[in-house]
């Protein structure tokens, strides 16, 4: 009745003000930007959402997203068949829901290219709701996921010969599946983690390992009332796990948003999806906090608290480091406030932790111009930060009742300035990730079709005016510094850099570049991307070339594969280059670096 | 009259009923209003009860009691019983499916009989379980909801009512007083269990009491040190929560293990919880009033401080003032339907004056 009321205020108001046309003048794109229109692997979603079921579940959408050594995206869907199903899903999900699959997509040529790994659905239980990073040799793991089981496991006797066998239950996967982009095929890895995790968080440490924290062994009927403590520690010299014991243990929400801080510690934003078993976590008092991991110590120590404490559904941006790399300012923005039942309305307050020598302080930043709940946070090359897609309201705990965000924006250091509106509704599960080319792509949207109910609930809703089904397409979103002016241009560059090391750029335009930018190459899921960063890179400017100080130690640039970017341009108004793809290690590697769109 | 002129009434008709319901969508009830508990009967140690809201409303309970819990279904059949951790459903019962069917759309399956005396299947073995029940799910006009229970034979009933989601009543925990000591800071974690962080660069040790009044937690120069023998360094430890091991003991001597080096934690404050019977709405009261009030004794080198709070009960803003938007958009659509009927309804005995019916 409410919807109503607004039904009428709106006619009230377009009456009031008469059905006049505006001549929208053509914005400038150097200043707010622009979109591409929708692409898709099935071209007829390029022009439309999927309309109803069948559609809806005809390709994936780009629930995670990660940026390949070799310039293709690896992306999979998730909830996938949630659409079809006879009985509510809070019922029958186990019987209908099937397995993610996986795509790549080429965007070097002029039209995009799309294939499928074998096994497409990545071999082991649900890609859906694991996490993923590149290994240091830029094979991609993905570890988590989910089981669907129905619970209590045998309902029959209830339900019927033909009915659903129990509540849908959500278990954590152990699963560990490694990509390997040479032959694109998933492979399992003769070890898996110690303990299942639904939500986990995957981040590489300065040595190579992998850390794993949190997730949940089963999210609804979990007597236990927790998430799972335990870290793990993942070898990829030998594939193995390793527990990390008491020291490695502490309370983290679900996808905790993790960041590896230039000293080698793990820290913790107080950011993370917060909702728990049974709703709520016993502990759950301690995702307040921000908490660092020593891997040398074996030890957490707590940072500080945030002036907003725990946040649901934020974004979590760590800001470029700079040299001498002795701290970190993270950029927090949007979500809902405070742990499970917190509030179910978005928020537009940001927050920029500093953390350094085990402490962490929160500082007010500029205020969002849209209150943003599952909004991606995209850094771009020039320490400048975009928002993308989200709602308006906890999608998951009130399904279809959230209105979308289409307007993107930009964080210039100083305020957030709207930038031009996606042109597709992107709200639960939507994923985002810097190209080489300096573009965002954006895509991902794969709802709660049903809520946790009724069947048939699929429609667009008229009044919030957001997608109940599922989105396969993808849009670029391409910053204002993409319209600023001549790019300078990378002539040469080499494949692999070693720490500590001094290494040559070649451009004709040494002498205007005012920054050098390493990128890690992004894998997100859940607006999450624990191994995001970038690295300004100390420089000096020669005839035709640049002369470059390669990171330290593994700890501000950990092993693996980066994009590679010189800036142009003014202070506050900087032109980035197209990127190199190279790789940052203990050795060097001779040899050109990867152009992947061009030069 | 033709039937392109029944259509047109029963549209103005519809029009007006649907205008005038507030809140008549389902799911637009479950967004905007919120199940809670105003009691629960008969009162027993052990036995938590609390709804939460997703689509539908959800009502979880833990017996850690001895006692058996048995809930009675739509028809006042029993239809769930949880009792030395195990967890039963009636199969012959309908509600056991309506049970796990937020909408209560679903077909029966066949076979069910809810006038037979009940057959018991295990579903679960645990203390804790949570059901749908449609009879917390709001309904305009009778915000009240009641479902009938029995605890150990004896008859009693989870008695609710609905708050609107904005504005609902709610507990805040707060401190009240705090050491004013330049290097010592202190601060409050609201959540179901509270948790207090403590940052201590005054040069001397901090001493925190568990709740036998053992030593618990040492906070100093030398970082952080926890006594293992202290049951809250397993159930409050600051990291980790778990069950305590049979030497826990808090008149033991203390062994005490080192948590961190540096002069930073935080630890699970039950003393500032409220269990969960308490939030009952009976118990609260409709006025705002102090619920608990907690201190935690500490200890700065040879000093006695004292950290102390208090829990507040906000109540509901009367549930008029977020309806009242509502019922002026129902009354306005109400008057529109209204007012298109009656203009449908001239034109129509005009016509049909004109065609001489």
């Amino acid at each position: 009745m409410r919807r109503l009321g607004s039904a009428a205020s709106a006619v009230i108001l377009l009456a009031s003000t008469g059905a006049v046309a505006i001549a929208d003048e053509a914005p400038d794109p150097g200043k707010v930007g622009a979109w591409s229109k929708p692409f898709a692997e099935v071209a007829k979603f390029a022009k439309r959402p999927p309309r109803n079921a069948k559609e809806s579940m005809a390709i994936p959408p780009a629930v995670a997203m990660s940026m390949l050594p070799d310039g293709r995206v690896l992306y999979w869907g998730g909830l996938e068949s949630l659409e079809d199903m006879t009985y509510p899903t809070a019922l029958d999900a186990p019987r209908y829901i099937t397995k993610s699959r996986t795509r790549l997509l080429d965007l070097s040529g002029s039209q995009p290219r799309w294939s499928t790994p074998r096994p497409e659905d990545g071999g082991a239980h649900d890609l859906f709701c694991a996490d993923q990073r590149l290994l240091p040799d830029g094979r991609l793991i993905a570890v988590g996921g989910t089981i669907w089981k129905p619970d209590p496991v045998n309902l029959r006797p209830v339900t019927g010969k033909d009915g659903p066998a129990g509540t849908t239950e959500l278990f954590g996967s152990n699963a560990v599946r490694v990509f390997d982009p040479a032959t694109d095929r998933w492979h399992n890895n003769r070890k898996w983690m110690k303990f299942s995790r639904w939500y986990p968080t995957l981040l590489t440490l300065g040595n190579g390992k992998l850390f794993v924290a949190s997730g949940v062994e089963r999210l609804i009927y979990n007597d236990k009332g927790l998430n799972v403590h335990q870290t793990e520690t993942f070898d990829p010299a030998t594939g193995r796990w390793k527990n990390n014991g008491a020291g490695g243990q502490t309370s983290l929400p679900l996808f905790a948003r993790l960041h590896l801080l230039p000293d080698g510690n793990v820290f913790y934003s107080g950011v993370g999806q917060m909702w728990g078993p049974f709703g709520q976590a016993v502990d759950e008092a301690l995702w307040h906090l921000y908490k660092g991991y020593d891997p040398k110590k074996n030890e957490w120590t707590t940072y500080g608290v945030g002036n907003y404490g725990a946040r649901s559904g934020a974004f979590s941006v760590m800001l470029p480091l700079e040299p001498p790399y002795y701290r970190a300012d993270i950029l927090v923005g949007g979500g809902t406030l405070a742990t499970s039942p917190g509030s179910y309305v978005a928020n537009n307050i940001t927050e920029i932790i500093r953390a350094v020598g085990g402490q962490a302080v929160s500082m007010h930043g500029p205020d969002l111009n849209n209150d943003r709940w599952y909004s991606s946070g995209v850094l771009l090359p020039d320490g400048n930060v975009v928002a993308v897609s989200g709602a308006t309201r906890d999608e998951v705990i009130a399904p279809a009742s959230e209105t979308p965000v289409l307007e993107a924006e930009l964080y210039n250091g100083k305020q957030w300035i709207p930038l031009r509106s996606a042109a597709r509704v992107r709200t639960y599960h939507n994923s985002a990730i810097l190209l080489p080319d300096g573009s965002v792509l954006v895509g991902g949207h794969s709802p709660i079709n049903n809520g946790y109910g009724a069947k048939a609930d699929n429609s667009t809703e008229p009044l919030t005016g957001t997608n109940n089904f599922k989105d396969p397409s993808f849009e670029i979103l391409k910053p204002p510094y993409l319209f600023r002016g001549p790019r300078p241009v990378i002539d040469h560059a080499q494949k692999g850099i070693a720490w500590g090391s001094a290494f040559d750029v070649g451009t004709a335009e040494a002498s205007d570049v005012k920054k050098v930018v390493l990128y890690r190459l992004p894998t997100t899921t859940h607006i999450t991307d624990a191994d995001q960063r970038a690295v300004n890179l100390p420089f000096t400017s020669h005839e035709g070339f640049l002369d470059v100080k390669a990171p330290p130690n593994g700890n501000v640039a950990p092993p693996g594969y980066y994009y590679l970017f010189i800036l142009t341009g003014e202070d506050r108004k900087l032109i980035p280059s197209k990127a190199r793809i190279i790789h940052v290690g203990a050795s060097e590697q001779p040899g050109e670096a990867l152009a992947p769109m061009g030069r | 009259m033709t039937s392109s002129h029944r259509a047109v009434a029963v549209l103005a008709t519809a029009f007006v009923v649907l205008g005038a319901a507030p809140l008549s969508a389902h799911e637009e009830a479950a967004v905007e209003a919120l199940a809670v508990i105003h009691e629960v009967r008969p009162a027993t140690e052990g036995i938590e009860v609390r709804v939460f809201q997703l689509t539908a409303p959800t009502i979880v309970v833990t017996n850690e009691s001895e006692a058996s819990f048995v809930v009675f279904g739509l028809g006042g059949e029993p239809f769930l019983r949880i009792q030395d951790g195990t967890v039963e459903t009636n199969r012959l019962s309908p509600t056991s499916y309506r049970a796990l069917d937020p909408t209560g759309e679903r077909p029966l399956p066949g076979g069910i009989d809810p006038q037979a005396p009940p057959e018991w299947v295990t579903i679960a073995r645990a203390k804790t379980w949570s059901w749908f029940d449609p009879r917390a799910a709001y309904s305009p006009g009778s915000p009240e909801w009641s479902i009938p229970i029995e605890i150990d034979g004896s008859p009693g009933a989870i008695d609710g009512d609905h708050e609107p989601i904005e504005g609902h009543g709610h507990l805040d925990t707060r401190l009240v007083d705090r050491p004013r000591i330049e290097g010592l800071e202190l601060r409050l974690l609201d959540a179901g269990v509270p948790a207090v962080f403590v940052r201590n660069t005054t040069g001397r040790v901090l001493h925190i009491p568990g709740r036998a009044g053992e030593p618990f937690l040492r906070v100093g120069p030398r970082g952080v040190f926890g006594n293992q023998r202290s049951p809250d360094f397993y159930a409050a430890g600051g990291q980790t929560v778990r069950e305590a091991p049979a030497g826990a003991d808090p008149d033991a001597p203390p062994r005490w293990r080192e948590l961190s080096s540096q002069p930073v934690w935080q630890w699970l404050e039950y003393r500032a919880r409220l269990p969960a019977s308490a939030h009952q709405r009976a118990v609260l009261g409709a006025e705002r009033k102090v619920v608990l009030r907690w201190e935690t004794p500490l200890r700065l080198g040879t000093d006695d401080l004292e950290l102390s709070g208090e829990v507040v009960w906000l109540p509901p803003r009367t549930t008029h003032d977020e309806h009242q938007g509502t019922t002026l958009g129902s009354t306005l659509a109400a008057i529109v339907g209204a007012a298109v009927a009656a203009v449908l309804l001239f034109v129509t005995t005009r016509r049909l004056r004109a065609l001489g019916s």
